[in-house]
This record gives structure tokens, sequence and C-alpha cells, in this order.
């Protein structure tokens, strides 16, 4: 990237030009767009909410283009479900995107899907949590979002065929989190199943069954 | 991240990393017509693009049509956002920042009073002083602008702001066009120099 092109960049960002053919064309000019954009964005702050009925009026103005599902549960559970993959997804894209510390192994021959996600939502309420699983490593990746333990400590539960929910642990309420899962617990972890948060006191249910009110739930998806 | 990529460490995976995953995760069932992500993306982003608005155009009524502007304008777009590009928070900034200057321009053409004396008063504000606030990127944009010549400053501004071209700035400044030129260019060179150090 030349000066001249960084400054091109930097008129672009700031208004002064339209570059938006050359950014088409050109992922390195793309990305020097992307820097400046960055770089100004503070210029545009400070952070400020806004009033309390906007998502409606918002709403309203929106193109139709949601037929609304008639059985809302089956809806959630679809949305869930995509959600999931979509946040694989873009898991892997940022991955993809960032530096590289090492060659990458070679693709591994045909095998059941290495990685199972799972959007857990809840009945209403805020908040969402991604529990990732990786089959190879036998670890998952938990990331809470905006979730209320109300003082307890939530605790993640994978519910089988057998409908009896066991144990993966307790769990962080405010940040992400990556963990092994027990050897026992790891065959169940499948396509389907569902996942659950429940809130337990501190150190987790004393009883090996949920004690305290399940908060949020979702089905594991293959990524 | 280990979990998806055995050669990289958990470490690699920020919490902001993950943030940024879920915004284009959502963003991409917005572009299939998904009300509920589109309601994640507004919990998420509304307050930054709202500020946007507000520092474009005041307080009142207009800040808040521009982000109604730039919500319906990013369900429309969703389709368009290349996460490989650009991150989400910089594509939806962009997105308010264009609303927004729509509608400060819709305005000036509308104020009876010289647009150059409202313009002057708004070039002459220290930027430093609207960018003092704890956030550590804001800080040090604003300290790289403080070191700038302050008409310089003003320029960039002006620019990024109230969308003014090169040529309303010249007119503005009652300067040639290549003089404002070579000015914002190398107070940009300057900026950026300051932000890399």
């Amino acid at each position: 990237m030349t000066e001249d092109d960084d400054l091109l960049a930097a008129e672009h960002a700031l208004g002064l030009t339209d570059a938006s053919e050359r950014i088409a064309a050109d992922p390195a000019f793309a990305e020097a767009v992307e820097g400046w954009r960055a770089r100004l964005l503070p210029m545009l702050g400070p952070d400020r909410a806004p009033p309390p009925d906007m998502w409606d009026r918002i709403v309203r103005q929106l193109p139709a283009n949601d037929a609304g599902a008639p059985d809302a549960r089956l809806k959630r559970w679809r949305i869930a479900t995509f959600g999931a993959s979509a946040l694989a997804a873009a898991l892997l894209a940022v991955l993809i995107v960032r530096p590289q510390p090492a060659p990458l192994p070679p693709p591994q021959a045909a095998a059941p899907a290495p990685m199972l996600v799972a959007s857990l939502m809840p009945e209403k309420g805020p908040g969402m949590m991604t529990v990732a699983y990786d089959r190879r490593s036998g670890r998952m990746l938990v990331n809470p979002v905006k979730m209320d333990p109300h003082g307890r400590t939530p605790e993640l539960w994978v519910i089988p065929a057998d409908g009896r929910p066991r144990s993966l642990g307790t769990i962080p309420a405010n940040a992400p989190a990556t963990m092994p899962v027990a050897p026992a617990r790891r065959a169940m972890l499948a396509e389907g199943v569902t996942i659950a948060v429940s809130l337990e006191p501190s150190g987790g249910s004393p009883t090996g069954l949920p004690t305290g009110p399940v908060v949020m739930a979702g089905k594991i998806v293959a990524a | 991240m280990e979990l998806v990529r055995p050669s990289l460490q958990p470490a690699d995976l920020s919490a902001k990393d993950v943030e940024r995953a879920q915004l284009v995760a959502a963003l991409r069932e917005v572009a299939g017509g998904d009300r509920s992500a589109f309601h994640r993306v507004y919990a998420r982003t509304s307050a930054k693009l709202f500020g946007i608005c507000v520092r474009i155009l005041g307080e009142g009524q207009d800040a808040e049509d521009a982000l109604q502007d730039a919500y319906v304008n990013v369900w429309r777009r969703a389709a368009s956002f290349e996460p490989s590009r650009a991150s989400p928070i910089t594509w939806l900034a962009t997105i308010a920042r264009n609303a927004a200057i729509d509608r400060f321009r819709a305005r000036g053409s509308r104020v009876a009073a010289p647009i150059e004396e409202a313009a002057e008063v708004a070039d002459t504000r220290p930027l430093a002083d609207a960018l003092a606030e704890a956030d550590s990127d804001a800080a040090r944009l604003g300290h790289c602008l403080s070191e700038l010549d302050p008409r310089d400053a003003g320029l960039i501004r002006t620019a990024f702001l109230e969308g003014a071209s090169y040529s309303e700035l010249a007119e503005r400044r009652g300067e040639p066009l290549g003089t404002i030129k070579s000015r914002i260019r190398r107070a940009l060179l300057k900026l950026r120099d300051c932000l890399c150090r």
C-alpha cells in the first residue's frame, strides 16, 4: 500500500472521495479503508442510549419479509439452531481472517462433524448463550451474553434421549470460558440433544440434578 | 482457538472476537429476514449508533429519525455485509454516519442563516474536548487530533461530521482547493503516524 493509496483510503473513510469501485476490486485497499474507519470511529462517539420506544418505531418501518410461523415454539427452535450454525461459521470467519501462527494441519478424512454448537435462549427476557463443543479435543467453549444469574451459579446440563439431565459443570455467568467435558458425558453430546442452564447454589447442584430454575435451553446442531 | 482449529490456543479468541462473531452471525440471519436476530443486533449496537446520530445532528427529532433510517438500511442491506472485509461495528457505524449526514445536509439547505457562520463555530470547537472520555481509543484519537494544527483538525472534523466536500471546505475557508487538499492530506498522515506510535 503506497502512501497515496492509504491517503485515498482515508479520504474515502472521511467521505471526501468515493472509491467504492476500488474497494470492490482491491482487498488490500478495502483493508486500508477499514483501518481508517476504525481509527476515526471514536470521533463519532460517545455512545448514547436511544429512547425506549425507538425499537417499535423501527419495526413499524420495516418491509414485511418475515412471515411469522404459526408454531412459535418451533420457530424459536429454528432460530436457535440456525443461529448456532451461523455463529459457528462466523467464529470460523473471524479465525480465518486472523493471522495464523502455524500452518493448518491437512484436512481429516470424512468423519462426523467435529464441531457441535448450540444457541441457548431464555423462554422470555434478555440473555443468550452459545456452547461450542469440539469432538476431537473433548473441550467446549461457553459464551454467555447478558445472563442474569440472580446471585447464583449457572450450571450447564445435557439432556439426552432418556430425558434425565446430566451435569456438564458450572459455568461463568458473564465471560466466555473453555472447559473439558467429562469423558462419560462426551457421547451424550450429539445432534438434536438439548442443552440447558439452571441456576444453582454456589458450587453447583448438590443433588446431581437441577435444583434451581432452568433459565435457558437450546438444541445441539452440527456446525 | 483450540475448539475450532487445533493449531490455535484458546487465548487467541478474546471476548471481543466472540462479540464480533455473534454480531456477524446475527447480521447473516438478518439478511435472511429474521427479526429476532435483528433485535439482537439492535440491542447490542443501538447505543453506539444513536451516539453517532446525536454527535452529527445534536439532540432532538433529527437524531432519532436518522437512527430509524440507519436501522431500516441495516435491515435492507444486511446481505451486502462482508465479514471478511469489514468489522460489523465499522459497517454499522458507516451506515449510521451516512444516514445522519443525509439528514444534516437536508437540514442545512433549509437553514436561513448563512451556513458559513455556523460552520466556523463548529470548526473552532476543540475536538479533544469532545473526545474527552474514558475510552482509550477515543482518548488516543483525541490526543492525536490535538497535536494537529487546530485549523486542520477542524477540516477533518467538518468533512467527517458534516459530510463537507473538498470544494465546500475550500469555499468556507476562502482558500484554494489545492491548499485545502494538501492541508488535509498532510494532517491525515500526521494523524496516522501519531495513532501508530
